[in-house]
């Protein structure tokens, strides 16, 4: 939705209302006519607030699910569907793992077997980079620069909550987009990496995706936050 | 957020429907169907130039129906009055 359309059209229809009513008071047909025609104006650019998308979001959503495809065959092939995902930062370079090996700094990039079990891993790079960092797990921080992440700079969802309970932090994502939505039912999808790599940017730490699964209105992850 | 095709028709509407008004305002029109009809002809002139990327669904068709039937009804009435004299 385009809320300043919306806005703009809703204040056109007010005024065109006022003027309509004055031309029925006065009895005059070309200022009814004109507000009318206004009104309409209005009433078109009202509709078109909830109808218009940005043009090239139609293509990213149709390329996230491909992506999202072709990521879930190849752990379907390597058999890493128990597997987790996996945050990890290693120096400066933040990347993300699909493996069930306890020790993820260990990997290397690209698609290896370590200790007999398989494993993906690919760089993160500037995804999510600008990211504020939190000290520490405070509850109440990390939910506020996980929502302006999630919620003010990528618009995945309207709302969010956080929990911290020991290394755990369960996440709880509210009115989220819904082309993103749709694809939330893949092993890997968009919305629990995009929360991985935020967590893991505004912590600073390894996270894991423990557990997912849906609440009322929205959808929740458990992450393990390493130190 | 809005993408410069939203922004292009936006524009391009609503100066139409402006020049047009002022236009047949200044000429002396009275008929308040006459505002209404080009007001619609400015709609699909503005909407076939700039093609703003509009999601299919219940919104747009509902918009497309009210315009189309608006001239319609504005045509069949001007026709009318023609065939009655």
């Amino acid at each position: 939705m385009n809320r300043a359309l919306a806005v703009l059209g809703v204040n056109v229809v007010a005024v065109s209302v006022l003027a309509v009513v004055y031309g029925l008071y006065t009895q005059d047909t070309a200022i009814l006519g004109v507000a009318l025609s206004v009104s309409l104006v209005g009433a078109v650019l009202l509709v078109m607030s909830f109808a218009t998308s940005e043009a090239v979001l139609g293509s990213l959503v149709e390329y996230a699910e491909l992506a999202s495809r072709a990521l879930t065959t190849v752990v379907e092939d390597l058999d890493l569907l128990r597997s987790r995902l996996l945050v990890v930062a290693d120096g400066g370079e933040v990347r993300l793992a699909i493996a069930r090996t306890p020790d993820p700094g260990s990997l290397g990039t690209g698609i290896g077997v370590r200790y007999g079990e398989p494993y993906i891993s690919f760089p993160a790079g500037r995804v999510l980079e600008g990211a504020a960092v939190v000290a520490g797990l405070d509850g109440r921080s990390l939910e506020s620069a996980l929502s302006g992440v999630l919620v003010d700079s990528l618009g995945l969802c309207s709302r969010v909550v956080t929990e911290v309970s020991g290394r755990l932090v369960r996440v709880e994502l509210y009115g989220i987009s819904r082309p993103l939505e749709r694809m939330c039912g893949m092993p890997v999808n968009p919305v629990n990496v995009l929360t991985a790599v935020a967590l893991a940017r505004v912590t600073g730490r390894a996270v894991a995706l423990a557990e997912s699964g849906q609440v009322a209105g929205g959808r929740y992850a458990v992450f393990e936050v390493f130190s | 957020m809005s993408s410069s095709q939203v922004l292009r028709f936006s524009l391009l509407y609503t100066g139409l429907v402006a020049l047009f008004n002022s236009t047949l305002l200044l000429l002396g029109e009275r008929r308040v169907d006459a505002y209404l009809a080009v007001n619609v002809l400015s709609f699909y002139v503005s909407y076939s130039l700039a093609r703003p990327p509009t999601r299919p669904g219940a919104a747009m068709t509902a918009l497309h129906i009210l315009l189309l039937t608006l001239f319609a009804a504005v045509v069949a009435l001007r026709v009318y009055e023609v065939l009655t004299g």
